[in-house]
């Protein structure tokens, strides 16, 4: 039966979860269509794929009207064209804002603009997932991107009260803006095995403690404590006054620790002394900072790795390595404790999210 | 100058881009009407534009004028060196606010005591769709004018509510007003060749919109002029003849209504007129007397109606009135100097009033009722005991050729509906309503309506809402529950011989077997088990060359054999259903270029005064193997979807009744005795003659879920959802007869299906009976079906829906999921919906009427040049259809309402040049503005 028209249009928009998860999914019709149709046939529904199909059309003309509005969520709020319950409002808008974790880790550290719109497909290929998905993302990425990029203020409320998004998502997004601010390096291929979880913990580390922490018009929470950084340098001194600083740690650990984890915080303490304080010292240098990631791997992680440390004893390392240092009378005199504390808040969090075992 | 028109426009939104190089707009708003055109000042570089200082936009009008003429404002892009573009329309009738108006003055919701429309509406535009919104707020106010020669009808209220709307109280049902007016069809000038598409088509809609005004205003001054302060009922629509024209038709019956409640209203409805001259012994003997519970005779539906013998088929010239000078081929046009003539048409009886609105027609009364020219009355749904008797559906058509107008032909149509009623012994044709299908200057005139005995004194303001309480039927309220499906005339004097049998509930009258009636049930009738909704197709391919005089007797010729074929198969799947009834019928031809297809919808129940439907039975060899196992498939599934009605337990009851019956025992027999060839028989038994044959009895067997139509008790457990599904495919006629039939059937039952599987979201629902509208465009077969959902409480404690398994097993998982969400709504009551309800019913179930506004009624003319990059067709229907929905819902609520009920949608006409990438489309959308709380 050949079929020019077949539209059903309803007062208030019926919108099919299971139908929006897979246009979404940047399932094409057709598929969407067999996909739906496995289904049923999977629980004995005898519906005929003509019926799907008509339904199916129907959802993707919507959608691909809604799509306009979508890209603007508080037009959505706004329109008169379709009505639609505020649930419904909050799962469309929810959903298309949603990140997939492994297009979004192919994304980052990707140029958000136009022209690498049309290198996707690489994108696709790794994550696996379809090129209308990947495309749909880069775009919503973009575009909050660029929407909060020079807006004061924090970037989360920013992004929230934009876009209308749910505390969790705006979070993500907020990770994601501020790695792209600081252009970070991320698609190393050694960091590789990180996903977008572990950037994101690390972003939402960095992004708590060290940037500016007053928020306000004149604040910016996408960038860097210049001041902080530059005070970093200071903590070198902790270097000078290594002995007395392995000395307390070992004191603490050594009841504490395996005794495999001790003998290798014996010998090679030296070792991650230099790396930690080394970082610190020179994260005022743009460059540095960029690839602190990388910096952190190379320095740090693979090196403990080497050790084979376990998890559990590096947090008491990292935890016993900060507050020992601010038992010295070197933190106290140079008023260096809150830096210090600062400091290493965030790098033992990133350390303890970068080292998979 | 008795009106005055206050407008002003506080703001823009989400306007669109029109300067490129700024990405803004600078926008201003032209404010048109009549000759008269305001402009704001220009809002530079924005899309959010507020017009903040402006003052009050003044036009002075006439009266009429203000009827007729729609208010326009044109949304425009300020350009310093070229010219200005335009961005988009709001077009607004201001019909809306007289009636208003003038009915309350003191209104609490109007401020200064004018009507008021205030509220973002979208901006139209006819190549792009909605572009943003514009804040506006219109006012209206109405000096008084007492002169009896005025030509317009201010204070008429219309509602479109097909019943004495809900909230008030009728005083009088005046009669039946019908109006007709012809003008040229914009599209069809030689203007149109030179003019850019974005200007024909707002012509095109300008003047559609003034001829639907017109339309109304003309019927409003028909219904003052019998005294009547309200039509109800109101059908209105276009016939569009191409070159001829078009032609606005719209009929109604005039009441004379009062808002119940509220003391603060005043009563300033004009003094109805005659209403005391009440003959109480006629009534009195109307009521179920012993002379009529003897009457014996036929009273189904008549059988096919021959169709009028095709008054136009004389020479066209002889036809052609028009009169070349103005546009307007009607007298009464809003010059003054003329006398309108109220009943122009009406001329040939008795009209007392011709002079104008001074002097009163006599209304409709008992009295009167064989004297008036068209007892008619529009509304299906009557108070109890107004309708004593049901005769049956009665139906005229007649086939002319196109000439613009055709009054004569509609007058003809009725006069013959009133024969007929009158041959059933009915003193009126209720639920009446008329149509036309037109293929090139082909035209196909309908008019039907349900013959009946009505009451007119009876009381008529027994709230409709009680009815259904009255639970356990008692003496006399079942007696007079079951009068209405007697027979309202006496045995032997029926028009035909018909198979008639006592009534299974007070057993003193005779009945027929089956009824169909174009009314909605009335209320106190009771039933067996459910309603469902039923459909039949019948075509059939035309011979001659389709235009012209050639094509006009061909189908005159065929359409007896098309309403025969249709009648048939819509009793043998009423049969099926295990029902006896089928209220709300609606039949719908419409003339292809090939074939003639006749659509035949309603809701069948079970009465329980009517007999059981005897099995289905085939007329065959016995040695035919095939017949056998087909006489089993049909038993099979009459005996499954009986169960699902839940028609089976009053079924074997009423058999046992029967037996016990006496003289017309023999009826209920296996074996039904032969009688003359009558419809009725003739579905019960098939006879396995030809392919076709076989093919029907085949597909009788299929058992399709038939969607539950909703009836009051169950009060809904969410808002109304209208919707509407539009089905256009390629109809293949091979062969002749009976397979053109069944391709056409095939389209329908897969639009349905459409229908219900994108509604089982909302299960378990009812369905308020669809409307269906067919056109057949070229080779195609175009389907609109547009209905109600209701959502129903949940199935455990209603009776379910009796979809086939497969669709409730998906149903049961959406209602776990929605679970939720309906304790939510729950919590709504006695809130105030702040979304806007579409029902095509006469109210929201569930929620109470606060105030009913008016009627509105909205015409669309879209089309672009852009249809693959929309979606194909479906893309660019599915965008407008939803585009036009929309701009209803804001009208409405600009209006004071927040649901729009007795909503419709018509007219669509979709036309597509797919070489050019282009397509263009027609939609009229209407209903009655409420206010309603839960």
């Amino acid at each position: 039966m050949y079929t020019e028209v077949d539209v059903f249009v309803s007062n208030y928009t019926l919108i099919d979860p299971e139908i929006y998860q897979l246009w979404i999914e940047g399932c094409s019709s057709s598929e969407a269509v067999s996909t739906l149709h496995q289904r049923g046939a999977a629980k004995h529904l005898g519906t005929s794929v003509e019926l799907i199909a008509s339904d199916v059309l129907d959802h993707y003309r919507t959608f691909a009207l809604l799509e306009r509005l979508l890209t603007v969520p508080s037009k959505l709020t706004e329109q008169m064209i379709f009505q639609l319950d505020e649930q419904t409002k909050h799962m469309l808008i929810e959903k298309y804002y949603d990140l997939d974790d492994a297009v979004i880790r192919e994304l980052l550290g990707r140029k958000l603009s136009s022209r690498h719109r049309k290198d996707l497909d690489e994108v696709a290929e790794r994550s696996g997932a379809p090129l209308r998905c990947c495309r749909r993302q880069f775009d919503n990425v973009r575009r909050v991107f660029k929407a909060v990029e020079e807006m004061p203020g924090n970037v989360v409320a920013n992004i929230r009260s934009t876009f209308l998004l749910s505390d969790p998502l705006a979070k993500k997004y907020g990770a994601v803006v501020f790695i792209a601010c600081m252009r970070f390096e991320t698609a190393k291929r050694k960091l590789q095995y990180l996903s977008f979880n572990d950037f994101y913990h690390c972003a939402q580390a960095i992004m708590g403690s060290w940037t500016y922490c007053c928020t306000g018009p004149e604040y910016y929470d996408t960038e860097m404590d210049r001041e902080f950084l530059l005070e970093l340098r200071e903590l070198r001194i902790l270097l000078d006054k290594e002995k007395e600083h392995k000395h307390l740690i070992c004191m603490k650990l050594k009841p504490k620790l395996l005794e495999k984890s001790y003998q290798e915080l014996e010998l090679n303490f030296r070792l991650y002394t230099r790396a930690l304080v080394g970082l610190a010292c020179n994260l005022h240098r743009g460059r540095e900072l960029r690839s602190l990631f990388i910096d952190l791997l190379e320095r740090c992680v693979e090196p403990l790795r080497l050790g084979g440390w376990p998890r559990t004893d590096l947090a008491q390392f990292l935890s016993a390595y900060e507050h020992c240092a601010l038992q010295m009378d070197v933190l106290r005199e140079a008023d260096l404790k809150n830096v210090w504390e600062r400091y290493m808040r965030v790098i033992s969090q990133c350390l303890l999210t970068m080292y998979h075992i | 100058m008795p009106g005055k028109i206050k407008v002003k426009v506080l703001a823009g939104r989400n306007l669109p881009v029109m300067d490129r190089a700024s990405d803004t707009t600078d926008a201003f708003v032209e404010i048109k009407f009549g000759g008269v055109t305001h402009k704001t000042d220009v809002c530079r570089k924005s899309l959010n534009p507020h017009w903040n200082n402006t003052e009050w936009y003044r036009f002075e009008v006439d009266e009429s004028e203000l009827q007729d003429e729609p208010l326009q404002l044109r949304l425009m892009d300020h350009d310093t060196y070229s010219a200005n573009d335009a961005i988009g329309k709001v077009v607004i009738s201001l019909a809306p606010l007289l009636a208003r108006e003038a009915n309350n003055p003191k209104s609490t919701t109007a401020p200064h005591g004018g009507a008021v429309l205030s509220g973002w509406i979208p901006v139209f535009d006819t190549m792009h769709g909605i572009r943003g919104e514009l804040n506006v707020i219109v006012k209206v106010e109405l000096f008084s004018d007492f002169n009896k020669y005025k030509t317009s009808s201010c204070g008429v209220q219309f509602f479109h509510c097909p019943m004495i709307p809900p909230g008030y109280r009728a005083n009088s049902i005046h009669g039946f007003v019908e109006e007709l007016v012809v003008n040229d069809d914009p599209e069809y000038q030689w203007i149109d060749k030179i003019r850019t598409p974005r200007a024909s088509n707002e012509a095109r809609q300008v003047a559609f919109i003034k001829l639907s005004n017109q339309v109304q205003r003309l019927v409003g001054l028909k219904a003052a002029e019998l005294g009547a302060n309200a039509v109800v009922g109101y059908q209105q629509d276009f016939d569009l003849e191409g070159e001829a024209g078009v032609v606005a038709r719209a009929v109604g019956t005039a009441v004379s209504i009062t808002p119940i409640p509220t003391p603060s209203y005043p009563n300033n409805i004009p003094p109805c007129t005659q209403q005391s001259e009440r003959d109480r012994d006629r009534c009195d003997k109307d009521k179920g007397s012993p002379r009529h519970a003897r009457h014996e005779s036929y009273g189904g539906r008549d059988p096919p109606n021959p169709p009028a013998p095709a008054p136009a088929l004389q020479n066209p010239s002889l036809n052609a009135t028009s009169t070349p000078m103005g546009i307007h081929r009607r007298s009464s046009d809003s010059d003054l100097s003329v006398t309108p003539k109220g009943g122009s048409l009406n001329t040939s009886a008795g009209n007392v009033g011709s002079g104008g609105g001074a002097i009163l027609r006599p209304s409709m009364n008992s009295n009167n009722l064989d004297m008036l020219e068209y007892p008619f009355l529009t509304m299906t749904e009557f108070p109890p005991g107004f309708i004593v008797h049901i005769g049956g559906t009665v139906c005229a058509r007649s086939v002319k050729l196109a000439e613009g107008g055709g009054e004569g032909a509609w007058a003809e149509l009725r006069t013959e509906l009133r024969a007929h009623a009158r041959a059933l012994r009915c003193n009126a044709v209720i639920a009446y309503s008329d149509s036309a299908a037109i293929c090139e200057d082909v035209c196909v005139l309908s008019a039907s309506g349900t013959a009946a005995v009505i009451n007119l004194d009876c009381d008529y303001n027994v709230e409709c809402e009680q009815t259904p309480a009255q639970s356990g039927p008692k003496g006399g309220a079942e007696a007079d529950a079951c009068s209405a499906a007697h027979v309202p005339y006496a045995p032997g004097s029926g028009p035909y011989r018909a198979e008639l049998s006592l009534c299974a509930q007070c057993r003193r009258a005779r009945v027929p077997s089956v009824l169909l009636a174009t009314c909605a049930k009335p209320s106190t009738m009771p039933t067996h088990g459910k309603a469902v909704t039923l459909t039949a197709v019948a075509a059939r391919v035309r011979r001659a060359p389709p235009t012209a005089e050639p094509g006009a007797r061909d189908i005159s010729d065929q359409l007896p054999f098309l309403e025969y074929e249709l009648h048939k198969l819509l009793l043998a799947k009423l049969r099926m259903q295990g029902a006896n009834a089928l209220f709300s019928l609606c039949t719908r031809v419409a003339v292809g270029e090939r074939c003639v297809v006749a659509l035949a919808s309603g809701a069948a129940y079970r009465l329980r005064a009517l007999p059981p439907p005897a099995p289905p039975a085939l007329k065959a060899s016995e040695s035919d193997r095939d017949a056998t196992e087909i006489q089993r498939a049909l038993r099979d599934a009459f005996n499954a979807n009986k169960a699902a009605n839940g028609y089976d337990v009053g079924c074997s009851a009423g058999v046992s009744d029967m037996s016990g019956g006496g003289a017309l025992a023999e009826a209920e027999g296996e074996e039904p005795p032969a009688l003359d060839l009558c419809a009725d028989k003739d579905a019960c038994v098939l006879e396995l003659d030809e392919a076709e044959d076989v093919e029907t009895a085949k597909s009788l067997c299929v058992r399709r879920g038939h969607m539950r139509v909703y009836s009051r008790p169950p009060p809904a457990r969410a808002p109304p959802l209208a919707f509407a599904q539009v089905w256009r495919a390629r109809l293949t006629l091979s062969g002749q007869g009976g397979a053109a039939s069944q391709a056409a059937e095939r389209h329908v039952a897969r639009a349905l299906d459409g229908v219900t599987y994108k509604l089982r979201r909302l299960n378990p629902c009812a369905l308020a009976i669809p409307k269906f509208q067919l056109e057949l465009p070229e080779d195609e077969i175009q389907l609109v079906v547009s209905g109600t959902a209701i959502p129903l409480p949940e199935p455990g404690a209603a009776p379910r829906d009796q979809r086939d398994d497969d669709i409730f097993a998906l149903d049961e998982e959406q209602l776990l999921r929605n679970g939720p969400a309906h304790d939510d709504d729950r919590n709504l009551v006695g809130q105030i919906p702040t979304t806007v309800s579409l029902t095509t019913l006469s109210d929201v179930s569930g929620s109470r009427a606060v105030r009913r506004i008016c009627a509105i009624r909205l015409l669309f003319v879209r089309e672009t040049t852009t249809v693959r990059e929309m979606g194909g067709l479906s893309g660019f229907l599915h965008t407008f259809t939803c585009e036009v929905l929309a701009i209803a819902r804001a009208h409405t609520a600009a209006l004071g309402g927040n649901a729009l009920t007795s909503f419709y949608l018509t007219q669509l006409m979709l036309q597509d040049n797919a070489h050019k990438n282009q397509g263009q489309c027609l939609l009229s959308v209407g209903g009655d503005v409420v206010q309603i709380t839960y």
